[in-house]
């Protein structure tokens, strides 16, 4: 089994084989820009990523190796639902705040699009059916709206709906 | 995987410089990333979040977003001209506003007029108005006018709609400059409407590639409207496109390029003839023929791409129908069955060999012979590929439950939904290859059921329950430990009341019951 070597932040070398590095857009890309593709003496540096954090994503990876490569242009109408995360994936969400962090921020930067669905759906799911008041305090974020904002936001809320598309 | 080198000790990174570990960082992520965890909240749950700061309220109702967000316009009042949100759908519910001026709309329209892909009127709209609505928007892509009746929960009440005005600008229409609009959906609820519309319909018919024409009146001069662009047709209900030949020959002749067509028409031998004459790439079609007419199949053998196939009612597929091969690219069949013997099934499937989904209605009144049972034991013995089948029971029951235990024929059915479905879990067979399951009305489902229902279809991938279902989510939670790959969805009620008028229902039933049979 093809393997390449990733480096971490922090500079932890990872042997890993060829086909789970793929899983990432960012990687794949990288081989193919650095003409890494039948070298495997090469290290790719990921300094955006530390070890504990490449370790988690490497473990994911490896379960879903076998996972159907999700293709955008087939038609299909993209996952919006959050009640559908499998059990392994449920358990390997049972992590720290931190930790989430990390693998969300690194799953943008490596591309990983099933890690990044189900980082956001968790983050997500953290989010639903709280009041903008518990969000806030969830998050810890100020609110800098004046009352006149929220009241025009509140008013124009009142009259969205959500519609399907039709024309695209 | 191996780690070689290095220590993962004294490491410093970004996020463990947060403040402390049970918090989320949320603010220190880029907005992209925040667009996408947005994107899985549920409407409700978006709107709060807009209300969190001034970044949110920007990212929650991006651009991107607002495609599938309607702004519905209201009475009159401030708030709308400060948005900073650009709406790219307008709703404009006009049998509940009918009162407000059409001068404020048109303020409305002006606000964000170039950003309007969409604009829908539940309500009726003049021909004059349609113009001026058009010559605003020069991005729209989507129009539809007039009553929605399709939409059940927003049935307007039947109102004296507003006469339009007449259409006296001719120059104005000839100067409509909409080249975006593709998708046009137009209802007429009189003769005149449609009259006074047409100007306006002929000026964009040519441009229209989705075209969707509805009418509770009979007589539309469809002839005069011609559309070479069009994709997609679906005509609606009452509209009749069987005036005249010579009528008929000029419309349908006007199409060139249609991939669906969707006449929920009655419609005779000879528009069939000509549109798939004119139009040799459908690939969908749904037609009606009129009653005690055979389906005059050999016109749809030079439909070479032809994959859906929508026959409405069928009573009969006579033996003596003019000779045709089998229409080997159909795979999805639909259509409402009448007292069928098996050798009409038999002639049906031997006319459509491939097919592998099915819809079907089986209706009327019951006789000896031919029950609900028996049209699904003839279908399910002649159709014996069938992955997907959609079923629905219209005929007389007096009282008694479905059987569907026939369905065990079906050794690769993987796709089952109920429609209007009564019957009880024992008359059901066992699928181990069932992957999907959709219940409309699961009122018939017991949360023991659901255990049994999980021993029965131990592959189930999804199972969907719909309105008026009985069993309560601890029942669901039991059958998910049963089953823990299956995804349970439960419909929810879109206006609230569906729920509390079944309720009403049963415990008016209950009621009667109660009264009627005493205890002894």
């Amino acid at each position: 089994m093809p393997c390449i070597q990733l480096q971490s932040s922090d500079g932890e070398i990872f042997n890993v084989e060829f086909e789970i590095a793929m899983c990432s857009f960012t990687i794949k890309t990288m081989m193919v820009d650095l003409d890494l593709e039948d070298n495997c003496e090469e290290v790719v540096p990921l300094t955006n990523v530390d070890s504990n954090i490449l370790r988690k994503i490497l473990q994911w990876a490896n379960y879903h190796k076998d996972d159907p490569e999700a293709n955008p242009e087939d038609g299909k109408p993209v996952d919006r639902r959050t009640d559908n995360i499998c059990e392994w994936d449920q358990e390997f969400m049972k992590v720290d705040q931190q930790t989430l962090y990390g693998l969300i921020k690194a799953a943008n930067y490596l591309d990983i699009r099933g890690l990044m669905a189900l980082t956001c759906k968790t983050v997500a799911n953290m989010m639903k059916g709280k009041t903008e008041e518990q969000m806030r305090k969830m998050f810890n974020i100020q609110n800098d709206l004046t009352p006149e904002e929220e009241q025009q936001i509140r008013q124009e809320n009142e009259w969205c709906e959500e519609v399907e598309i039709v024309a695209d | 995987m191996e780690s070689t080198t290095s220590s993962i000790e004294s490491v410093t990174l970004e996020y463990n410089s947060a403040i402390n570990n049970e918090l989320f960082p949320i603010q220190g992520l880029p907005e992209e990333v925040l667009e996408q965890i947005f994107s899985f909240l549920p409407f409700l749950d978006r709107k709060s979040a807009s209300l969190v700061c001034t970044t949110w309220e920007r990212l929650a109702f991006s651009p991107g977003f607002l495609r599938k967000v309607a702004l519905k316009i209201g009475p009159p009042g401030n708030f709308i001209h400060k948005s900073n949100r650009r709406y790219r759908n307008i709703l404009l519910n006009r049998h509940v506003y009918s009162n407000f001026p059409f001068q404020y709309v048109l303020e409305i329209l002006d606000r964000f007029a170039t950003d309007v892909e969409s604009f829908q009127c539940k309500g009726h709209l003049g021909s004059e108005q349609v113009c001026m609505v058009l010559s605003r928007l020069s991005n729209l892509q989507q129009l539809i006018v007039g009553l929605d009746f399709r939409d059940w929960h927003t049935i307007p009440p039947f109102l004296q709609v507003q006469t339009p005005g007449p259409l006296n600008n001719e120059l104005q229409i000839e100067s409509l400059n909409v080249p975006n609009v593709t998708h046009l959906s137009i209802s007429f609820t009189n003769s005149k409407d449609a009259m006074d519309s047409m100007a306006v319909l002929q000026r964009l018919a040519p441009q229209l590639k989705n075209v969707d024409l509805y009418s509770t009146e009979l007589f539309i001069p469809l002839e005069q409207l011609q559309f070479p662009k069009a994709e997609v047709l679906k005509i609606g209900e009452n509209l009749s496109v069987t005036q005249n030949g010579r009528d008929l020959r000029t419309f349908f002749a006007g199409f060139k390029l249609l991939k669906e067509v969707r006449l929920d028409c009655v419609v005779e031998e000879i528009g069939i003839d000509l549109i798939t004459k004119a139009c040799p790439g459908i690939e969908l079609f749904e037609f009606k023929v009129p009653r005690f007419n055979s389906i005059p199949f050999h016109l749809l053998e030079c439909l070479k791409y032809l994959k859906t196939l929508g026959l409405g009612p069928v009573y009969e597929v006579p033996a003596n129908s003019p000779i045709c091969n089998p229409l080997v690219s159909v795979k999805n069949l639909s259509m409402e069955l009448f007292e069928c013997e098996e050798s009409c099934i038999e002639r049906l499937r031997h006319l459509l060999p491939n097919v592998i989904a099915m819809d079907v209605t089986l209706s009327i009144f019951p006789d000896d012979d031919w029950t609900f049972e028996t049209g699904l034991k003839h279908i399910c013995r002649n159709f014996r590929e069938l992955q997907r089948l959609v079923i629905d029971d219209l005929t007389y029951r007096n009282g008694t439950l479905s059987s569907l235990l026939d369905l065990e024929q079906l050794d690769q059915l993987e796709d089952l939904t109920f429609k209007g479905i009564d019957t009880q879990i024992g008359n059901m067979p066992t699928n181990p290859l069932l992957k999907r399951f959709v219940i409309h009305h699961p009122d018939w489902l017991s949360d023991e059921d659901l255990l049994e229902l999980a021993r029965k279809y131990p592959n189930l991938r999804y199972l969907e329950l719909g309105l008026g279902r009985r069993v309560s989510s601890e029942g669901i939670a039991a059958f998910k430990s049963q089953l823990v790959n299956c995804v349970v969805h439960c419909v929810p009620d879109p206006t609230g009341c569906w729920d509390r008028i079944y309720k009403n229902y049963i415990d008016e039933l209950l009621l009667l019951n109660r009264n009627w049979f005493p205890r002894l």
